[in-house]
């Protein structure tokens, strides 16, 4: 198996007497599209500013491409390109200064992406960045990052200022990324975003990763909400593994909830007893974040 | 409804503020204070006193302190208000600015404002609370004065006197911060408006030091003028005291109809665009800081530059034996009158490079601490994420903070020199002032390395590293007046320069304090490569 791009074992981090991260695990490998998701304050940028050398982790390991990330953050941020969450700029200089001058800073230079880039998103980059709107602000990082040819793109919430069409515009930028392969942390709490774009989501909560994997997989751990009706009365479900059942209509309608990998086996039942109409709404992703936001001892039955 | 709010206002603003309001005051109340309860051990019998008299109305001390004005038999409490007026006065007055930019634009600017001005809040209201604090840290600074002084019990003070002196300092006090609020409305960034105040300032201070020199009469048209013509402890003009509360008045009603016609946020002079593309001289750490600072560096080195050919410009009536003192002059015969009114200049120079050096080492400060501020505002974060090594931030504000210390000075001794040049038959020798320059860079160096320290190991601290020119300037300005122990001058790095030009430099402290400047900047270094940044 080829190495991972990011490798995160245990990593810790104490601001004095705040533990912001307690164990953080995982590992992004190249190609992947990696959704990094957690309640306000759970430690996803602390974990990035770690990830960028900015800040020295307590305790566990961290590398980027192999390289240690505080010794050889230099190294290691010549293939990387960042926007934080919040993007504060110099008022005096323009959008178009500050792109050129962190696409120099890496040693690159503005091309004719970049052009396009600032076309996409609608940029004036001869205005004083004191005069942009926080959208704007952040569409300057966004610009300068994807001008940038590297190996590993880290967003921390990028759209949070952002209007639809802009969100859209990244969106597109963050699929063509995919497509060339490069591997992306994406730190988000914008979910229709993450389900978009992200293969692999893991999910942190005070400062502790919960879970890690495919969407899919995450999606087997919350419950499916089904109605049906049927010809024969539902009576028996009580016995079922389901939850919140409701019977009605001489007990042959019936509505409930169901661990999505119990699906299966309450489908065969429901089978035997001649299906009528038969809705199911499965999981949304918010549905999803709450139950992983809300239960702090869910994450070992994975 | 109206007043309510701005009353709320001025709550919450004092809430913000109230530690360091307290610590400006005990700077300022401590100093006269302490002053004026040494001052009966200094200049407590007439001797002292005559003595004293006699230096205090040479040019020199003229021009540095004000003009000594009052009639004979003069008592303690004279010498200390002739001596302190002007040089309070300047206190008084960078501690209004502090604040009435901090409760103006850097609010603004911040974007609290907005938060504030979303509530049921009219658009004068927060200028009003700020306007409403200035008058109660005024009021507040005219009460402690007036207690120290008198519990200070120097000889010849009156009560009447000491309420003049305390009470026209709170009204310059508040009125040049309310000239403030004004100029806080013209441009958008809390930098340059403080910029703009400490230039109307610094312009108010050289022409009353021209005017006392040249034209004593016309000093009374500059607002520094007016603390000189109180006569306090004789006539007790109180009149001054009403011209600066109706300017102040004056100057509010200004700044509430300006803000009145200007958007939240925006300044009357207004951004233009910029360039589409960056030049291709942007390409660093170093290029940046020279981008962000080029116009503030420019403006304290020609700033510099004036401020030294002022000083310059009075030489002659400084080293003019034959006027200042007629019978000595007679006595002592053409050539020792020369040799002496050369060495009154060289004293007249020593006593300013403390001005200059401390002066040139307030903008290499700012640029050394904005590895730390600019940081807390968080515009380093992108910069940090780049292939740009922490080292060369760090290296190039270290440069860039050396470079503006050293050029600032130099341009205030070319300025000096120039008029040197322009206005004495026998000039002083060039190398005079080019020692001057080489002694008083180290001291600059090592204040900034120690700073650099600071930047590095305790970044949350690092304001501390204003008080070392603040001190340096107040006991090297006031030490000779105040009869400091010399440990005491000894504790910032300026302090240990001896008289230069008047006598020769001590190379070896120069080379020790070159020394510790370079472990500090090196350490300071190491310490910032090696820590976390501070994030917001
Ligand atoms: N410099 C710091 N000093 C002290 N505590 C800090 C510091 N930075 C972060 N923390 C704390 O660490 C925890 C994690 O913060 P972090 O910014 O990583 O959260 P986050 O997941 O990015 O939240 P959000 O979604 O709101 O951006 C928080 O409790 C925060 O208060
Ligand atoms: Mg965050």
């Amino acid at each position: 198996m080829t190495d991972p791009v990011v490798s995160i074992q245990h990593l810790q981090k104490r601001f004095g007497h705040t533990q912001a991260l307690s164990d953080v695990s995982f590992d992004l490998y190249p190609g992947e599209v990696f959704g990094f998701i957690g309640p306000n304050g759970a430690g996803k940028s602390t974990t990035i500013r770690i990830l960028l050398g900015m800040l020295r982790a307590s305790g566990g390991t961290a590398t980027v491409f192999k390289k240690n990330v505080w010794r050889d953050d230099v190294a290691i941020h010549k293939q990387v390109a960042y926007v934080p969450g919040d993007v504060f700029l110099w008022p005096n200089l323009t959008g178009g200064e500050i792109i050129d001058f962190l696409l120099r800073l890496n040693h690159q230079s503005h091309s004719a992406r970049t052009d396009d880039l600032i076309k996409q998103f609608n940029l004036d980059p001869r205005k004083k960045a004191r005069t942009y709107s926080k959208g704007n602000r952040q569409k300057v990082a966004l610009i300068a990052a994807f001008s940038l040819d590297v190996a590993l793109y880290i967003f921390d919430e990028p759209t949070s200022g952002l209007d639809p069409l802009n969100e859209e515009v990244f969106q597109q930028n963050l699929l063509h990324l995919k497509q060339q392969g490069k591997t992306v942390l994406l730190s988000s709490h914008i979910l229709s975003e993450v389900e978009r774009a992200c293969d692999h989501v893991g999910v942190i909560k005070a400062g502790r990763i919960i879970k890690t994997g495919t969407l899919a997989d995450l999606r087997q751990l919350t419950s499916t909400k089904v109605q049906v009706q049927t010809v024969q009365p539902l009576t028996d479900l009580a016995n079922q593994p389901v939850s919140n059942l409701k019977l009605s209509g001489h007990d042959t309608q019936a509505t409930f909830t169901v661990a999505t990998n119990h699906l299966g086996t309450v489908m065969d039942q429901l089978a035997n007893h001649q299906i009528v109409t038969l809705e199911s709404t499965p999981p949304t992703l918010e549905d999803l974040f709450l139950h992983y936001y809300d239960n702090p001892g869910d994450d070992q039955h994975a | 409804m109206h007043d309510r709010q701005t009353w709320r206002l001025t709550r919450f603003n004092l809430r913000h503020d109230w530690q360091l309001i307290i610590l400006w005051l005990l700077m300022i109340v401590g100093l006269t204070g302490a002053a004026a309860g040494k001052f009966n051990g200094l200049y407590g019998d007439s001797a002292s006193i005559t003595s004293i008299v006699k230096v205090l109305k040479m040019p020199a001390m003229t021009a540095i302190l004000g003009r000594f004005s009052g009639h004979s038999p003069f008592t303690t409490a004279d010498i200390f208000a002739n001596e302190m007026m002007v040089f309070l006065g300047l206190f008084v007055a960078m501690m209004m600015i502090f604040f009435a930019v901090r409760n103006s634009r850097q609010e603004e600017s911040n974007g609290e404002l907005e938060l504030i001005r979303s509530r049921s809040v009219s658009r004068v209201s927060p200028l009003l609370a700020a306007a409403l604090e200035l008058l109660i840290i005024a009021i507040t600074l005219g009460g402690l004065l007036f207690v120290s002084l008198q519990a200070s019990g120097m000889h010849g003070m009156t009560r009447q006197g000491n309420l003049l002196m305390s009470f026209s300092l709170a009204g310059f006090g508040w009125a040049f911060g309310t000239l403030v609020l004004v100029l806080a409305q013209f441009s958008e960034s809390p930098k340059t408006v403080t910029g703009l105040s400490y230039l109307v300032l610094g312009i108010s201070y050289l022409v009353r030091m021209l005017t006392d020199i040249k034209a004593p009469k016309l000093s009374l048209y500059t607002p520094l003028g007016w603390l000189e013509k109180l006569s306090p402890y004789h006539h007790n003009y109180f009149g001054p005291v009403w011209v600066t509360l109706g300017i102040g008045l004056i100057c509010l009603i200004l700044a509430v109809l300006l803000v009145g016609q200007r958007d939240l946020g925006a300044g009357f002079i207004n951004p233009h665009l910029g360039r589409a593309t960056a030049s291709p001289f942007l390409r660093g750490p170093f290029s940046l800081l020279w981008r962000l600072t080029k116009f503030s560096s420019a403006a304290w080195l020609i700033g510099l530059f004036i401020l030294g050919m002022a000083y310059g410009s009075i030489f002659n009536s400084i080293g003019n034996l034959f006027k200042s003192n007629p019978e000595l002059a007679k006595i002592m015969g053409h050539a020792a009158v020369s040799a002496a009114n050369q060495t009154l200049i060289l004293q007249f120079i020593a006593l300013l490079m403390i001005v200059f050096a401390t002066l040139a080492t307030i903008p290499a400060l700012q640029v050394l601490l904005r590895l730390n501020t600019d940081e807390a505002k968080g515009q380093l974060e992108l910069l940090h994420a780049t292939a740009t090594p922490r080292r060369r931030f760090y290296l190039s504000a270290v440069f860039m903070s050396l470079l503006i210390g050293t050029f600032v000075l130099v341009g205030a001794l070319l300025g000096l020199d120039t008029a040197n040049l322009m206005v004495l038959a026998h000039p002083i020798h060039q190398h005079d002032f080019i020692w001057a320059v080489i002694a008083y860079l180290p001291p600059i160096y090592t204040t900034l390395g120690l700073s650099a320290l600071l930047v590095g190991l305790l970044p949350r601290w690092q304001w501390i590293s204003w008080l070392i020119p603040a001190y340096g300037f107040i006991s090297l300005y006031l030490g000779r007046l105040l009869d400091l122990p010399t440990w005491a001058k000894r504790l910032t790095p300026y302090g240990w320069i001896n008289e230069v030009p008047v006598k020769e430099p001590q190379i070896a402290t120069l080379l020790v304090l070159l020394l510790i400047a370079g472990a500090a900047f090196l350490i300071g270094g190491l310490a910032y490569c090696h820590r976390d940044l501070i994030e917001n």
